[in-house]
């Protein structure tokens, strides 16, 4: 059961409903689309009721209204009528003759039928009734043109007005049918495509594009929001760009002996023709008329169609200097995307920021809906009682009349503003225009400062710091290096060694300059000793001439002999003279210079 | 009249009985009394300098409240003005410069509102207030917002200083793990040398040091960066006032600043482009000290 329901509207005239299909004829597999329009008021819900064997989906709907007006303390009272057009699919579930019984509508308070319609659903393959054609306006039932019912694809647009207004946007239906029984195969299409000059469509996505089997036809369709930008006389059509394959008939009969020349056979073997080509759809005329400037209110922002409008606020009780925010809801059906936000009238004590809009679509298409805009007012002074008037106002393409609507306003209270208190702001809007965001509100501690911007690593004691650091690095580098020194066994053996040759030269030359041959002679077998000792890592007092002349071989007889003659100082009471001293200590500086090499 | 000595040619007799004050070299020689003076004028000023560096600094609390009912009397402009003697006192603290970013952006002054916004930023990294409203002025006014590499973000939780301190604390203790072992084998007790904690505090410090340096590199970006000042601001290929344009900025874009070169600047803009923009369109987000 499909169930759609309408706000309440105050309408005057005509009063009633009706029902048509597209065709009476379908093949099972297809469908076809049954337009409802209702006029009247106090439009209730409407309720299709279930067929056994149909199956009923709502692909499109529009409302219009022609209001007329009794101004009157300069509030608008609007009294119109309202047109609502609804396009069902209706879809045969099953061959057979069905009824769609007649569908109840309560209209100001009284109940409408439509008459009852009947689909003939044939079984598939079975020739349908033609799908109208032409213009904008598809009568139901009404066979295609002789010209157009010979084309293998053909498209139409439907569902645009004859006359528009800049702005204001309308729901145009692309069809394009493929003639099934036609000797063109699609091997590959685009997406259809709207050609015009004075309008705004988007572009086509994929799965906006519907495709079905209906009777012999192919159809593809499309339906796209169309609003008008600019003035003047022009003409839609719809483009469908297409690869196709078109069988060509065979020029010559054949052989007649020949045993593929069977109609089967030819058409196994038929030759195609493979082409790119753009179908077209017919043109449809439309006119953009100049918005009337006569009668134009100042708070007219662009809206056109038909709206209705309610206001809240929150909180409804502040106090002077607290905002609070007017949400004006602006309700039905129209060009939403460019509605302005209603301006509140200049009213003292009010400080008013720029609102912003938030929109819920109720359609697919973004014609219908609400439009939530939130304006953020605060009371300068506890005087106020009453919230600014708000106007919004709108064009109404089917009575070409502008409509000035004030909504009824809810009451507040505004307080006195605290003593002393620094209110923080928590919505502003800079000037110049622009939706207002919240802000976060100011802060009231002013926290840690600092002398300069700048950061820490631009200043020098930082760097200090970081050297000390360094220069702590460096000194445990320096204390590791020394450890490692300290505990390597072998350079103190060398290490001291060296120490003790030097002790030993010292005694050399202090014996040498005192003359004293015992001394000396102790003092140059202590030098080559330690240094021997060093190399051989033993001990100094271990060494005698023999282990000279043995681990030395030749280069020990020099060391062998001195030792030698120290001996015999020491020894045997031999004693040196100067000179010899002097030559003797020459060689043992040689034998320590070639030992250390 | 007694000299100083002149202190390049340490001569204390004046020059010629027409230049009393030159010693005969020309150079300006001090009366005592006057030097005294001086000595004392740099010793009071060195004290008061040496006093302010170590006393705390605090911001008029008086001041920032004025300033802040200002605010929210919408008498903006003389919020702005309370704001600004605060910072100009040297009060500079992130409440200051968000809300008097808050009070640019209500008087509609959007590039000086980015700029306060960023310096508050500067000192107080992703305070959520001042990426809030700096968020939605960004919105509002169509401005990009700078888009920060998932790796970065991380690095981008620490303001600048946080990881100056942290790469400088990184630093010293891998400095001391190095210092006190050298110290512990050096002079320490017989008792084994923990090893394995000094190369731990070692290691440790010098990861968080690299860690620290990169850090460093990401928000160092945050200091440079410079705030176009007004609307319609002609980006150029070459730093010449006629010069082609390749796009135009809007007041509020933050760019970073690549080079030099007299009067233009040659600049990157958040969406990637470069090109040259005349230096007085712009505002440093660190202020020229």
């Amino acid at each position: 059961m499909l169930c759609v329901f309408f706000l309440p509207l105050t309408v005057r005239a005509e009063t009633g409903v009706s029902a048509t299909l597209s065709r009476d004829t379908v093949s099972f597999g297809g469908s076809a689309e049954m337009q409802l329009t209702v006029r009247g008021k106090d439009i209730g819900n409407i309720t299709l009721p279930p067929v056994d064997g149909l199956q009923f989906e709502q692909i499109g709907s529009s409302r219009s209204s022609n209001f007329s007006f009794s101004h009157g303390g300069g509030v608008s009272n609007a009294s119109n009528e309202i047109v609502v057009q609804l396009v069902i699919r209706v879809v045969p579930l099953r061959d057979g003759t069905f009824t769609i019984p007649p569908v109840t509508c309560v209209l100001d308070g009284k109940s409408y039928v439509t008459p009852p319609l009947t689909l003939k659903a044939l079984k598939a393959g079975s020739a349908p009734g033609q799908p109208a054609t032409g213009g904008s306006t598809a009568a139901a039932g009404e066979p295609p043109a002789p010209a157009v019912a010979n084309r293998a694809i053909f498209g139409k647009i439907t569902g645009v007005p004859e006359t528009m207004y800049p702005g204001q946007v309308a729901l145009a239906t692309v069809t394009f049918y493929v003639n099934l029984g036609a000797k063109v195969q699609i091997n590959q299409a685009g997406l259809p495509v709207l050609k015009n000059d004075g309008f705004v469509t988007p572009a086509l996505r994929p799965e906006q594009v519907r495709q079905q089997q209906d009777g012999q036809y192919l159809t593809v369709s499309a339906v796209v929001p169309l609003t008008a930008i600019k003035e003047g006389k022009f003409e839609l059509a719809a483009e469908w760009p297409l690869t196709v394959a078109v069988a060509a008939e065979d020029e010559q009969p054949g052989d007649r002996n020949d045993p593929f020349n069977h109609p089967i056979f030819r058409g196994f073997f038929r030759r195609q023709a493979q082409k790119d080509l753009t179908a077209n759809s017919d043109r449809v005329a439309v006119e953009v008329l100049p918005l009337p400037v006569d009668g134009q209110p100042a708070s007219y922002g662009g809206a056109i169609g038909e709206f209705t409008v309610s206001a809240t606020v929150e909180p409804r009780e502040v106090r002077a200097g607290d905002p609070l925010t007017l949400k004006v809801e602006v309700r039905g059906h129209g060009n939403f995307d460019r509605i302005a936000a209603p301006v509140p009238a200049a009213a003292r004590g009010w400080k008013a920021y720029p609102a912003s809009g938030q929109f819920a679509a109720a359609d697919s298409a973004g014609l219908a809906g609400v439009k939530t805009f939130s304006l953020p007012l605060i009371p300068r002074d506890d005087t106020i009682k009453q919230l600014p008037d708000v106007e919004f106002s709108y064009f109404d393409p089917l009575t070409v009349q502008y409509i000035t609507l004030r909504p009824e306003l809810p009451a507040i209270t505004v307080l006195p503003a605290e003593p002393g208190a620094a209110r923080p702001a928590t919505s502003a809007a800079a000037s110049g225009g622009g939706n207002a965001p919240a802000l976060a509100p100011l802060r009231l501690t002013a926290g840690a400062p600092r002398a300069e911007l700048r950061p820490v690593t631009r200043r020098a004691w930082f760097w200090a710091l970081n050297g000390g650091s360094l220069l702590l690095g460096l000194a445990g580098i320096g204390l590791l290096w020394n450890y490692r020194r300290v505990s390597d066994h072998e350079y103190q053996r060398q290490r001291r060694a060296g120490r003790n040759i030097d002790a030993a030269l010292r005694a050399l030359d202090t014996a040498l300059a005192n003359e004293d041959s015992a001394a000396f002679a102790a003092a140059a077998c202590r030098a080559l000793r330690e240094r021997l000792a060093g190399l051989w890592q033993v001990r100094a007092a271990s060494i005698t001439t023999a282990d000279a002349r043995r681990r030395l071989g030749a280069d020990g007889e020099t060391i062998a002999a001195l030792f030698a003659a120290a001996d015999a100082v020491t020894y045997a009471g031999r004693r040196f003279s100067r000179e010899e001293m002097t030559v003797f200590k020459q060689q043992v500086a040689e034998q320590l210079k070639r030992l250390e090499l | 009249m007694k000299h100083t000595p002149c202190f390049p040619c340490r001569l204390a007799e004046p020059g010629a009985d027409d230049e009393p004050n030159t010693c005969r070299r020309g150079h300006p020689l001090l009366q005592f009394r006057a030097r005294a003076a001086a000595l004392r004028s740099m010793a009071r000023h060195g004290l008061a300098l040496l006093l302010t560096s170590v006393a705390p600094l605090t911001v008029s609390a008086s001041d920032f409240d004025a300033a802040n009912q200002a605010c929210a009397a919408q008498r903006y402009a003389d919020a702005i003005h309370i704001y600004e003697n605060l910072l100009r006192d040297g009060s500079l603290s992130a409440s200051v410069f968000y809300n008097l970013g808050n009070a640019y952006y209500l008087n509609g002054e959007i590039g000086k509102a980015v700029l306060e916004y960023q310096r508050a930023l500067l000192l107080e990294p992703n305070a959520a207030d001042v990426v809030a409203n700096l968020a939605a002025l960004r919105q509002a006014r169509g401005l990009p917002e700078p888009v920060v590499p998932l790796w970065q973000k991380p690095l981008a939780a620490l303001g600048f200083d946080t990881w100056a301190w942290l790469g400088f604390a990184a630093l010293l203790t891998a400095m001391l793990g190095v210092f006190l072992r050298g110290a512990w084998l050096n002079f320490g007790t017989r008792q084994p040398c923990p090893r394995r904690l000094f190369h731990g505090l070692a290691a440790a410090g010098a990861l968080t040091l690299l860690l620290a340096g990169a850090g460093l590199l990401v928000q160092a970006r945050q200091w440079d960066r410079q705030v176009v000042m007004s609307g319609d601001t002609p980006l150029r290929v070459s730093p010449f006032a006629d010069a082609g344009e390749l796009a135009s900025l809007k007041e509020g874009d933050v760019v970073r600043p690549l080079k030099y070169h007299h009067e233009f600047i040659y600049v990157e803009n958040p969406a990637g482009q470069k090109g040259w923009l005349p230096a007085d369109k712009l505002q440093p987000v660190q202020p020229k000290s």
